[in-house]
């Protein structure tokens, strides 16, 4: 998690115990908190059934197709980490580039383990990852989320009109999720599909899912 | 009902919404809908309950709001509040509760919602239900008590009494981070009629968070559990608690101090039945006298002054702070923002906000400098102005309850102030003057200070929500002006039983060395039982005399705070007052420059190595050397950060070391600036330029990167936060006859209005330059929306800004 936040501050190996202060000061003051639904699906050609709602996007269709199961998931840091990052940027613009960067690898940590966890809670395997935003999943299924998983009152994440999720470092998720024996899964962790992405030069741009992942054979 | 609190429980109604989902309503539908497309299941829900014992039903309006139904929320609200009347009618008994739960967003400044409009999404629902004959608001499920404010401050301007419950964690916190101590304060001083606890949690848990919500509050207590932890089964919720078990333990609760209960989530009317069943007899346990106080709080957090004495903050305060009176009139709101967060590192437990000088709208900059603190400081605050229609501005949008600085003796003081306290809450801090002055004696003074507590108290506002200031006045002028303050201090707390507090600095004023009198008073003052002294938290000395004094008292628990405080403090100056983010680029450097270095040679050594506080002494040591500040900036720090700047393009050095340097620079910069304000003459300024994260973003930290690059080389920065609509930027661009803006945004969606901006921009401002930077932009993206210029990253854009105005100086 230290090496992605290293990447994403754009430093070395010397970022490392910066990072490490980071890391402490938001474990102790804004911890990551989530939660999961498991709800039944159905894949469409252009989008999905979730828990009785339809949801638009092909991503999403491709993520859920031959599941029957979707797991929803939350996570976030709080409005906690919200005013340590407002605060570190009057401070000291420096720290309050790695307190960003170290607050952006926590809550995706903790995303991923939310989603281990909503798999092993339904004893299946998790299928794709996708979000609302991510290339070929229209924002416009966000708050149909949202609601499902009740996030304002079980998390107090609400989205704005604009389609951000608040407070800021927070993140929604949905992943397919098959009976064992259903077929390889996909990598287990959710990333956004950068090798569609036209932006080249972007810091945050990954070729490989994740740093640390290994595929899941169930 | 009214009449039947405390003389034996108050039933309320189950879940509304699980029995409508028995009922059939599906996933996505709004439940509120049913007021206008099956009423008749609603009325059946209600008369279910009424029937079951309920007292009071609660309307099916929790989340009707302007938000979600347009401008059908006044007409479902009216629906809603019908329908439970006919029941209560067929009934022949019960009351209607105005249902008002959570708007669905997040106020800012971690969400789009401002606090005024959700008042005003508030208002409409508690007017339309007081309209259509509810007799008083239920205020529910809500987690953050900034909405919690807004909810109950729109219910209680609509005229209707007002219930408040929220829904806590196992650690009794609400999501917002705020506890039941911060809750307790907040409603007690919006004087709703009961306040609890709803939802999240089932009624043994609930039980378990009885002890510490009757500790903190002396209000009748309202509880209402879910019927259990949900348990989810195949995309349903279930709730396993029976009715038996639930009653059992709602029982339990009322002996723990409840006089209202009823139930939510996956309760039904069976559960109601059997609570009531259970509870109805049981006499309401008496309310507790209220100890400790007065309590004074953010969104998140508390301060008892019973406790312990606190430091006040008052650096936020333009009296003779020149660059602050700038930083104020150029709404520059990131100076008042560092001296916040610079008190709060160094001890203060409350932040004064002053903001008043003579040619500013303060009752427009007071609300906002309060908002600026409270985004970047979890301390409650305290609000310092003469003018009731700025507190009354400030108070209104504070995130908890503040201490109002002030109120005097004077009639037009006490019928202006003392109401807005009552109104909104707020712990008065009372002058101890009137009309015909300040009294000589420490008698005089005391009879204000009994006339003051009068008043309060003939309005509704306990003493125990005063705090009065003696007034401290200079020795200088009256050697006996500090034994009247004192005796004035002790007879106030021993006559009276209020707090108290003092500015302890105007002690000395007039004096040499003045910190000797101040520390050697401060000390007295808290001997003689000050509870509050507002103080300078940077100054060293006074938080020395401060803590020992704490120490001494007896304040301090076997002198932990003291040794903790003694064990952080640093030896001699020191201004980081954030961790060092990285190690220099070479290994650790001294905080001086060497024996063979001079000044010069090392200021640009510290800036190119990114260390601040070898920038400072450095920078000291050419000021003290005579060389003249301009020399210092052009022929050492500008070309330190050009060299740092071109290594960043080569690729040789990277963003966080860029902002070590910048960081290390505007230190420097900092310094120099104020010896130039002692001494005359100021830097030529490049230009002024304009930064906004556009309409709908709300993440800053890229625009703020290059904020501090534009200042670090010259340029005036006009910051206009982020979420700026365009018509705020075209008013910025034509008020300062700005020249270029930057704009940035985050997303796809939001880089529309990037689009419109410049769209504006170019109607309205065409000789304004615009350049644009963020995640979602590319040269491509940015040319087709009309940008100048796409900062691919942050020094590019500063590259743009010196090209520009450059060849605008050049005539070209």
């Amino acid at each position: 998690m230290l090496r992605r936040a290293a990447r994403y501050a754009q430093s070395g190996a010397e970022g490392l115990p910066a990072l490490r202060r980071a890391l402490d000061l938001l474990l102790r003051e804004a911890p990551p908190r989530s939660c999961f639904r498991l709800l039944p699906c159905r894949a469409g050609e252009r989008g999905a059934r979730i828990g009785g709602r339809d949801i638009a996007g092909e991503a999403l269709a491709r993520a859920l197709r031959g599941c029957g199961t979707a797991a929803l998931i939350c996570a976030t840091l709080g409005q906690a980490a919200d005013r340590l990052l407002a605060r570190a940027q009057v401070q000291d613009m420096a720290w309050a580039l790695m307190l960003d960067a170290c607050a952006s690898a926590l809550v995706e940590e903790a995303a991923a383990r939310a989603l281990r966890g909503a798999a092993e809670a339904a004893g299946l395997c998790r299928g794709a990852a996708t979000a609302p935003g991510y290339a070929g999943f229209p924002l416009g299924g966000q708050q149909a989320l949202l609601d499902l998983i009740d996030a304002r009152r079980r998390l107090g994440v609400a989205g704005t009109g604009a389609g951000m999720l608040v407070p800021a470092k927070s993140l929604l998720y949905v992943q397919g999720l098959r009976p064992p024996g259903a077929g390889r899964a996909d990598a287990p962790d959710p990333a956004p599909p950068c090798k569609t992405c036209a932006r080249r030069d972007c810091p945050f741009r990954r070729e490989k899912n994740n740093d640390e992942s290994e595929e899941e054979r169930c | 009902m009214l009449k039947e609190l405390g003389k034996r429980i108050v039933l309320l109604d189950g879940a509304m919404g699980t029995q409508l989902q028995a009922r059939g309503l599906a996933p996505g539908e709004l439940p509120e809908t049913w007021n206008l497309t099956r009423p008749e299941d609603v009325q059946a829900i209600h008369e279910a309950y009424l029937a079951a014992g309920a007292d009071v039903v609660t309307t099916n309006t929790f989340g009707a709001n302007a938000l979600k139904y347009g401008e059908d929320a006044a007409a479902v609200v009216r629906a809603g509040v019908e329908i439970a009347r006919a029941a209560v009618r067929k009934a022949g008994r019960g009351l209607v509760a105005l249902d008002l739960g959570p708007t669905g967003r997040l106020l800012r400044p971690y969400g789009d919602l401002d606090f005024a409009d959700a008042v005003a999404l508030y208002a409409q629902a508690a007017q339309a239900g007081r309209a259509a004959g509810a007799d008083l608001a239920l205020v529910e499920t809500m987690s953050d008590a900034y909405e919690l404010k807004a909810a109950v401050l729109a219910a209680k301007e609509a005229g209707l009494p007002v219930l408040a419950t929220v829904t806590l964690d196992e650690a009794g916190r609400l999501l917002s981070g705020a506890d039941v101590q911060v809750v307790a304060a907040l409603l007690e001083g919006l004087g709703v009629m009961a306040m609890g606890m709803n939802c999240g949690l089932g009624p043994r848990e609930m039980l378990r968070q009885m002890a510490a919500l009757r500790a903190a509050t002396d209000l009748p207590l309202l509880v209402q559990p879910n019927a259990g932890l949900p348990r989810e089964e195949g995309g349903v919720a279930h709730y396993d608690v029976s009715p038996e078990e639930f009653a059992a333990a709602m029982a339990e609760i009322c002996g723990a101090g409840a006089w209202m209960i009823g139930g939510c989530c996956g309760t039904t009317p069976a559960h109601i039945a059997a609570m009531a069943e259970a509870c109805r007899e049981i006499a309401p346990k008496p309310l507790p006298e209220k100890a400790g106080g007065p309590v004074v709080t953010s969104g998140s957090r508390a301060v008892d002054l019973s406790r312990a004495p606190i430091v006040i903050g008052e650096r936020i305060n333009p009296t003779g702070k020149p660059r602050l009176k700038r930083a104020l009139r150029s709404r520059d709101i990131g100076l008042l923002q560092q001296e916040a967060v610079q008190q709060a590192e160094r001890g203060a437990d409350v932040l004064d906000v002053n903001v008043g000088l003579p040619d500013i709208d303060e009752e427009a900059l007071l609300p906002e400098a309060v908002q600026a603190v409270q985004a970047v400081c979890d301390l409650p605050v305290q609000i310092d102005t003469a003018s009731p229609a700025a507190m009354e501005a400030a108070l209104r949008r504070c995130n908890g309850i503040p201490l109002l600085n002030s109120v005097s003796g004077k009639r037009e003081s006490l019928e202006k102030v003392l109401p807005l306290a009552k109104k909104y809450g707020g712990v008065v801090v009372g002058l101890l003057l009137d009309e015909g002055g300040i009294p000589e004696t420490a008698e005089g003074r005391v009879e204000i200070a009994r006339r003051i507590v009068r008043a309060a108290e003939d309005l509704g506002i306990p003493r125990r929500n005063l705090v009065l200031d003696a007034l401290t006045m200079t020795i200088s002028t009256g050697s006996d002006n500090a034994r009247v303050t004192l005796e004035a201090l002790r007879r106030c707390k021993q006559e009276l039983g209020v707090r108290t507090v003092l500015g302890v600095s105007n002690i000395s004023f007039g004096l040499p060395q003045r910190e000797t009198v101040n520390a050697a008073f401060l000390t007295m003052a808290l001997a003689a039982g000050l509870d509050a002294a507002i103080l300078n938290p940077m100054s060293e000395a006074m938080m020395r005399a401060f803590r020992a004094s704490l120490a001494l008292t007896g304040a301090d628990a076997q002198c932990s705070r003291y040794i903790a405080f003694a064990a952080e403090e640093q030896p001699g100056p020191g201004t980081q007052s954030a961790p060092g983010p990285l190690p220099a680029q070479s290994p650790a450097q001294p905080a001086r420059p060497a024996a063979d270095t001079t000044p010069a040679e090392g200021l640009s050594r510290a800036v190119e190595q990114g260390l601040k506080d070898a920038a400072l002494a450095c920078t000291q040591a050419c000021l003290d050397a005579g060389e003249a500040p301009l020399r210092v900036i052009e022929g050492q720090l500008m070309p330190a950060l050009d060299r740092v700047g071109a290594r960043f393009e080569a690729g040789t050095l990277f963003l966080p070391q860029l902002l070590m340097s910048a960081e290390a620079a505007k230190a420097a910069f900092a310094l120099l600036q104020a010896h130039m304000s002692r001494t005359g003459g100021a830097p030529e300024k490049k230009g002024a330029v304009v930064l906004a994260t556009v309409q709908g973003d709300i993440h800053d930290i890229g625009k703020n990167i290059v904020k501090v690059l534009l200042e670090n080389y010259g340029f005036d920065v006009v910051d206009l936060g982020k979420d700026v609509a365009p018509e705020t930027v075209l008013a910025a661009v034509q008020a300062q006859g700005i020249r270029l803006v930057g704009l940035s945004a985050l997303m796809t969606t939001t880089v529309r209005s990037m689009e419109q901006t410049i769209a504006l921009l170019r109607r309205e401002a065409p000789d304004c330059r615009v350049m644009v930077g963020g995640a979602v932009l590319n040269e491509e993206y940015a040319r087709r929306i009309g940008a100048d210029f796409y900062g691919k990253d942050a020094m590019a854009s500063v590259g743009y800004a010196q090209r520009l105005f450059s060849r605008e100086g050049e005539g070209a």
